[in-house]
C-alpha cells in the first residue's frame, strides 16, 4: 500500500516537472516568435554595464536604378524658329 | 516738291483755323505778324536750308512768346523736319513729339510720320514702335505704306498677335504682291502659330526668287536658310540638308548653317556626316564664339556612335572652356553690378574692337567670347548702334553750330543729347546685365546636359570594360590577327585625333572617320 502510494506519488511529481519543462519550451518559442515578427524584447541585464558606440558606415551607398537611360534627357533642337526671328530685317529694303 | 506741299497743305489749315478764331483787330495784327515768320522759315526749309531752317524756327519757338500754342506747335513740327533733314534727328524728335499732341489731327499725323523718319534715321527701334501705332495711314505721304504695313506686323509679332500680323501683311501683299519682306515676314508669322506648311508657299516663293542670283548674295543665303529652317521643322530631313548645303562657305552665314546642318544630318541619322560638319565648328577658327550648342551636339552624337576617347575630350574642353566661364559669369551676376558698370564694360570692349578688328583677347573682366557674342544680339547691336549716332549728333553739333548766333541752340541741343546718352547708355548697360543673366542660366542648362552625357560614358565604359573582360576569357586569338592591315586610311581609323587644329582651307572639309562602337568587342 506505501509503495503504491510512493509510486503514485513520484507519477504525480514527473508529470508535474514534464508539464514545467513543456510550458517553459512553450515560453521560449513563443520569445522566438516575437522576435522574429520584429516585435520588441525585453533583455535584462541587470546591474551590468554595457560599453557601446553608434556605428557609422565609411562609404555612402547610393541606390540607382539600373540602366537608367539619361539619352532622353537630352534636349534635341526642334526649330530654329529663334534664328528666323532675328533674320527678320533681312529682305527689309 | 511732296514735303513742299505738305507744308503748305499744313500751313493752310493753319491759316482756315485762325481766321475761324476771328480774335480783336491787335491780336489779329500780332497773329498775322507771326504767321508771316512761320512763312519766312517754311520758305527756308523749301530752299532746302535746313539748318539754318532749324535755326530759325528754335529762335522763334523758345524766344517768341506772342505766338498761340497753336502756332508754336505748328513751329516745333516745322522745325523738327528741319532737323531732321539736316540729320540732327534726336533734337528733331523732341520737337516732333511735342507736335504730335496738337488737337490738330493732321498736323499730329504728320508730327508722327516724321517721328518715323527720326526714329528710322537713329536705329531707335522704341520711338519707331510708338509713332507706327500713332501713324494714320490714311494720312501718309512721307512713309511707303507697304513699309508701314510691314513694320506693324513686326510689332504685332513681337506682341505675339501673329494672326494680327498676318492681316497687317495681307494689307501690304494687296499692294504689292512682290514685297520679299512681306512675304518672308508672312512664312516667319505662320511659323510662329505654329503652322509651318502654310509657312512653306510664301518662302519658297522667296528661295526662287533669289535662286539665280550670284553665289555672293546675302539675300540669297538668308532666303536658302529660311525654307531649310521650315524643312527641319516639318522634319523633312534630307530637304533641308540639300537646301543648308548649298550656302557657300564665305556667306556671312556658315557658322550658323553648319550648325543647322549638323542637326539636320543628326535628326537623319547621318552621324559621320553630322560630325563632319562639326569639326570645323570646333576649331580655333571659331575659339572667340560663345558656342556650346555645337559642342554639346558633337558629345551627344558621339556618345550615340560610343566615341568614348573623342567623347572625352569634348567633355574635357567643355569643363575647361564652358565651366570654367560660368563659374565666372554666376560670381559676376551675383555682385549685382549696376548697368553703367555694365556699360561702361561693352564701352570698353568697343574701343578695343575698334582699334583691332581681329582681337583675339580681351582685358574685360568677363570672357571674352561670351562678351563679343553678346555684342552680336540683335537688341543690344540695335541700342548701340542707336547710342553710336546720338554720339555721331552731338559731335556735327558741336562741329556746325559753334558760332556766336547759334549759341543757345547749341545748349539746348547738347542739354538734349546729353540726357538721350546718358539714358541709352544706362539701358545697353540693363540689357547686357539681363543678357548675361539669361547666358548664366543657359549654361547652367548645358552644364546638366553635361551631366547626363557624362553619365552616358561612364556606363558605355563600363560595359566595354565588361565585353573586353568576357572576351579575353573566352577568345582563342589565331595566328594572323596581329598581322597589320594599316596600309591605308579606312573607316575606323585615324592618322591622328582630332584635337582641335586647323588649316583655313579645311573649314568646312572635314570628314570624320570614327565608326559604330556601340557592340564593338575590343
Amino acid at each position: 500500500m506505501v509503495q503504491m502510494i510512493k509510486a503514485i506519488c513520484f507519477s504525480i511529481l514527473i508529470s508535474l516537472s514534464s508539464v514545467t519543462v513543456l510550458a517553459q519550451d512553450a515560453s521560449a518559442k513563443t520569445d522566438l516568435a516575437f522576435a522574429k515578427k520584429g516585435k520588441r524584447i525585453k533583455i535584462d541585464f541587470g546591474d551590468e554595464l554595457v560599453q557601446g558606440q553608434v556605428g557609422t558606415p565609411d562609404a555612402m551607398f547610393l541606390n540607382t536604378k539600373k540602366n537608367h537611360n539619361f539619352k532622353k534627357l537630352i534636349k534635341i533642337r526642334e526649330n530654329f524658329n529663334v534664328e528666323m526671328d532675328k533674320s527678320k530685317n533681312a529682305f527689309q529694303k | 516738291m511732296r514735303l513742299s506741299n505738305t507744308l503748305l497743305a499744313i500751313g493752310l489749315v493753319l491759316g482756315a483755323q485762325v481766321a475761324l478764331a476771328a480774335p480783336p483787330a491787335p491780336a489779329r495784327k500780332a497773329l498775322v505778324s507771326q504767321a508771316a515768320a512761320i512763312e519766312r522759315g517754311r520758305k527756308l526749309i523749301e530752299e532746302k536750308k535746313f539748318k539754318a531752317g532749324g535755326l530759325y524756327f528754335y529762335n522763334l519757338v523758345y524766344g517768341n512768346s506772342r505766338m498761340t500754342a497753336q502756332q508754336k506747335q505748328l513751329s516745333k513740327y516745322l522745325m523738327g523736319v528741319a532737323l531732321n533733314r539736316a540729320n540732327f534727328s534726336q533734337i528733331a524728335s523732341f520737337n516732333l513729339l511735342a507736335s504730335s499732341q496738337s488737337t490738330d489731327r493732321k498736323l499730329a499725323s504728320k508730327s508722327y510720320e516724321q517721328l518715323v523718319k527720326a526714329a528710322e534715321a537713329l536705329n531707335d527701334k522704341s520711338l519707331l514702335n510708338y509713332a507706327f501705332k500713332k501713324t494714320d495711314v490714311t494720312e501718309l505721304t512721307e512713309i511707303g505704306r507697304e513699309y508701314y504695313f510691314n513694320s506693324l506686323a513686326k510689332i504685332s509679332m513681337e506682341a505675339g498677335e501673329n494672326d494680327k500680323a498676318i492681316s497687317y501683311l495681307d494689307n501690304s501683299l494687296t499692294i504689292n504682291s512682290e514685297n520679299e519682306e512681306s512675304i518672308y515676314l508672312k512664312g516667319l508669322a505662320y511659323i510662329k502659330k505654329g503652322d509651318n506648311a502654310s509657312a512653306v508657299p510664301f518662302l519658297e516663293k522667296i528661295y526662287k526668287k533669289y535662286e539665280p542670283a550670284p553665289l555672293a548674295s546675302k539675300k540669297k543665303d538668308e532666303a536658302t536658310l529660311a525654307l531649310a529652317r521650315v524643312n527641319y521643322n516639318l522634319q523633312k530631313w534630307t530637304a533641308a540638308i540639300e537646301l543648308y548645303k548649298t550656302i557657300p562657305k564665305d556667306s556671312h552665314l556658315y557658322r550658323q548653317v553648319n550648325l543647322e546642318l549638323s542637326w539636320a544630318y543628326f535628326r537623319n541619322y547621318q552621324f559621320r556626316s553630322a560630325l563632319s560638319v562639326i569639326h570645323s565648328l570646333n576649331t580655333p577658327f571659331y575659339e572667340n564664339f560663345y558656342d556650346p550648342e555645337s559642342l554639346i551636339l558633337r558629345s551627344i552624337i558621339l556618345l550615340f556612335i560610343c566615341q568614348v576617347p573623342d567623347l572625352e575630350r569634348s567633355v574635357a574642353f567643355f569643363n575647361n572652356y564652358y565651366v570654367a566661364a560660368y563659374d565666372n559669369l554666376k560670381f559676376w551676376n551675383q555682385n549685382n553690378y549696376s548697368d553703367q558698370k555694365h556699360f561702361a564694360m561693352v564701352d570698353k570692349l568697343m574701343g578695343e574692337l575698334n582699334r583691332d578688328r581681329n582681337l583675339s583677347q580681351s582685358s574685360v573682366e568677363l570672357p571674352y567670347f561670351i562678351f563679343r557674342t553678346l555684342l552680336e544680339d540683335p537688341e543690344i547691336s540695335m541700342k548701340i548702334s542707336y547710342l553710336n549716332n546720338i554720339k555721331r549728333e552731338r559731335k556735327a553739333l558741336n562741329a556746325q553750330f559753334n558760332v556766336p548766333n547759334a549759341m543757345n541752340f547749341l545748349k539746348y541741343g547738347n542739354k538734349i543729347l546729353d540726357s538721350r546718352i546718358k539714358n541709352v547708355s544706362a539701358e545697353v548697360g540693363s540689357l547686357v546685365k539681363l543678357r548675361l543673366r539669361d547666358i548664366e542660366n543657359e549654361l547652367a542648362d548645358y552644364i546638366t546636359q553635361f551631366d547626363f552625357i557624362n553619365y552616358e560614358t561612364i556606363g558605355i565604359m563600363k560595359n566595354k570594360a565588361a565585353q573586353k573582360f568576357i572576351k579575353k576569357s573566352t577568345d582563342v586569338s589565331e595566328a594572323d590577327d596581329k598581322q597589320s592591315r594599316q596600309f591605308f586610311i579606312q573607316s575606323g581609323f585615324q592618322y591622328y585625333p582630332f584635337e582641335g587644329e586647323y588649316w583655313r582651307d579645311e573649314i568646312g572639309n572635314y570628314q570624320y572617320l570614327g565608326t559604330n562602337q556601340c557592340g564593338a568587342n575590343d
